[in-house]
């Protein structure tokens, strides 16, 4: 095993030049202008290296595997491809998902959720439910901007759960791109 | 003590007013103790606890720690939910360096299974630790400045720590609650383009260290601030089963990824530093070169992920492993594995273990029982702020009350993981 024990070294004798502050303050003001002029410079030419979002005119553009609100994927029709299995209420740790199941005659998939809620409040974003559902049919979006005046604003419904398929098509590819390795 | 440093306050009162009897005001000076209760929610103190404090004046003759305050039952959480889904919950320790208590649990439970993971998974494992290992060291000197009323320097290490974000988002797809590592495996491959980005963000993070350093580490400020102050001897750390970047700076080469080498460290390239006296400044130092050395693994890794090529990051042990999702959607065999997995989890063999990995605080270990069923029957946890806060008293008697600011900040104490 290469490496070894290493002694820090401790600067802490300082010359009385340095006891008398003044070096140090030109030395900060020379790193802090360096930051500042070459801040200024990423806004001058457009090429920015700072952090700072100007929200909401400006948004981040998350990482594929970025984990958002979870949603439901809907079919062409706006059914959801939900087949009510239950498995994400299974695997939730927070068990904040609530699936009432309901029969769906003329179809082969015979079954479709009369209720879908998810609790909000109580989410973690762990990306259990996305994992372990067998249809593909509960995926994370790339949303956060999910704040509300009260606790019963944060109880979405499937309406407000299902996102046409085409919309998380982002999210899928990635999806799929996992299967396969 | 009390009455000593009464005694002690007057005779120095005496020696500046001698002799003359009208004049000796220390004999009727009333001097008292004075109790303060610093925190639960103190702006110096990030983190939720409490301080009884009493103070002769300035100075701070006894110390109480008061901590529980963002207790919410972790380790009874974990023992009502399936092996899998305690996850999450380990995210919520330390929530600086969320992914190395992922690998920590994630370890131990793979210990009891008796499991082995494939190389890469162990690489990867290694590559996002050290990557959360200099986000915590950074957010630990940079909140020390920042309480040293040392604004810039936090904001640097602020900035460096966003890039690790960075990566860490695009590796976990989140922030900070990371949910990366599965029993038996990883959540994701490296995305696409990661060792490039990584490398860039690599370097603009040791421009930033360079700038910290110079405008922090002879800064006559800083160091009267620092030295000499919160010192704790090399057997008291001992004593007190302080472990991480503080055993350290006392003298003390103890590492676990050394001692006990877990996943690939064995192979890896890095040293540990010590310090010399176990005061701030020695913590400080020690952190900073561990984060050089941290990035030096994350280097390490990548060139070794990327030579290695593609292969699996889950281990195929049927116990464990979900079957793969392309499967499932057609397959009807794979279809019920997966419902089985899901809903009952891993049956983990009766027994006990207990694993320990090196986070950036020192030691932490998970002690897990299973009764060979769904749910563990006990999850401890062993967070290492909970034994380095232990000695914070001895730490500060006898130094000033503002010694205690910065000696907090570099024993870097984490509510989610010391209360649990």
């Amino acid at each position: 095993m290469p490496g070894q024990v290493i002694r820090v070294k401790r600067r802490e004798k300082l010359g009385w030049l340095e006891r008398s502050y003044v070096p140090m303050l030109v030395q900060g003001l020379a790193v802090t202008a360096r930051h500042f002029f070459r801040n200024l410079a990423g806004f001058v030419t457009g090429r920015r290296r700072d952090f700072v979002v100007q929200f909401p005119e400006e948004r981040i553009d998350h990482p594929d595997a970025f984990r958002g609100m979870p949603v439901l994927v809907a079919l062409e029709d706006g059914r959801p491809r939900c087949v009510a299995c239950g498995l994400c209420e299974f695997a939730c740790p927070t068990k904040c998902i609530d699936i009432v199941p309901a029969e769906l005659p003329d179809s082969p998939v015979e079954r479709t959720p009369a209720v879908f809620d998810i609790d909000m409040s109580r989410c973690m974003f762990c990306g259990l439910c996305e994992e372990s559902c067998p249809e593909e049919a509960i995926v994370m979006s790339q949303e956060v901007e999910i704040a509300g005046f009260d606790r019963s604003s944060m109880l979405f419904t499937m309406e407000q759960l299902l996102v046409p398929e085409a919309m998380l098509d982002r999210r899928l590819r990635f999806l799929r791109r996992e299967y396969e390795r | 003590m009390a009455e000593d440093l009464r005694s002690r306050t007057e005779s120095s009162l005496t020696e500046r007013v001698p002799d003359t009897a009208e004049d000796d005001l220390g004999s009727d000076l009333h001097t008292a103790h004075q109790r303060l209760n610093m925190g639960p929610s103190h702006p110096a103190t990030h983190g939720t606890v409490k301080f009884l404090i009493e103070l002769d004046g300035e100075s701070i003759v006894d110390l109480d720690v008061q901590v529980g305050y963002l207790h919410r039952g972790f380790e009874k959480e974990c023992e009502s939910r399936s092996w899998y889904q305690a996850i999450p919950y380990t995210d919520r320790l330390n929530y600086n360096s969320a992914l190395m208590a992922n690998v920590g649990f994630c370890l131990t439970v793979e210990k009891l299974l008796a499991l082995e993971t494939p190389e890469r998974c162990q690489w990867l494992r290694v590559l996002a630790s050290e990557l959360s290992r200099v986000g915590d060291h950074l957010t630990r000197c940079g909140a020390t400045c920042l309480e040293l009323q040392a604004m810039t320097p936090f904001l640097y290490g602020i900035e460096a720590r966003e890039l690790i974000w960075d990566l860490q988002e695009a590796l976990c797809g989140a922030r900070v609650t990371s949910n990366y590592v599965r029993i038996g495996g990883v959540r994701h491959d490296l995305p696409d383009g990661f060792g490039a980005v990584c490398r860039d963000n690599l370097a603009r993070i040791r421009e930033l260290l360079a700038d910290f350093d110079s405008v922090v580490t002879r800064n006559r400020i800083f160091v009267d601030r620092l030295k000499g102050t919160g010192i704790l001897s090399r057997e008291d750390c001992i004593a007190y089963a302080v472990t991480g970047p503080l055993l350290r700076a006392a003298g003390v080469p103890l590492d676990l990824r050394k001692s006990e080498p877990y996943l690939c460290y064995e192979e890896l390239d890095f040293d540990i530093p010590i310090g010399e006296v176990g005061d701030n400044y020695d913590r400080y130092l020690v952190c900073v070169e561990e984060m050089n050395q941290s990035l030096r693994i994350v280097e390490q890794c990548l060139r070794r992920l990327e030579m290695m090529g593609q292969g699996p990051v889950d281990s195929t042990d049927p116990r464990v492993r979900w079957p793969a999702k392309n499967r499932v959607f057609d397959g009807m065999e794979e279809m019920i594995q997966q419902f089985k997995s899901v809903t009952e989890g891993p049956r983990v063999p009766a027994g006990e273990a207990y694993g320990a990995t090196e986070s950036a605080n020192g030691e932490l270990g998970f002690y897990l029982v299973s009764d060979g069923s769904q749910k563990p029957v006990k999850v401890r946890c062993r967070p290492p702020s909970f034994a380095n806060l232990q000695p914070l008293s001895r730490m500060v008697k006898g130094g000033l009350l503002s010694d205690l600011i910065p000696t907090f900040d570099l024993v870097n104490m984490i509510g989610g993981e010391c209360d649990r």
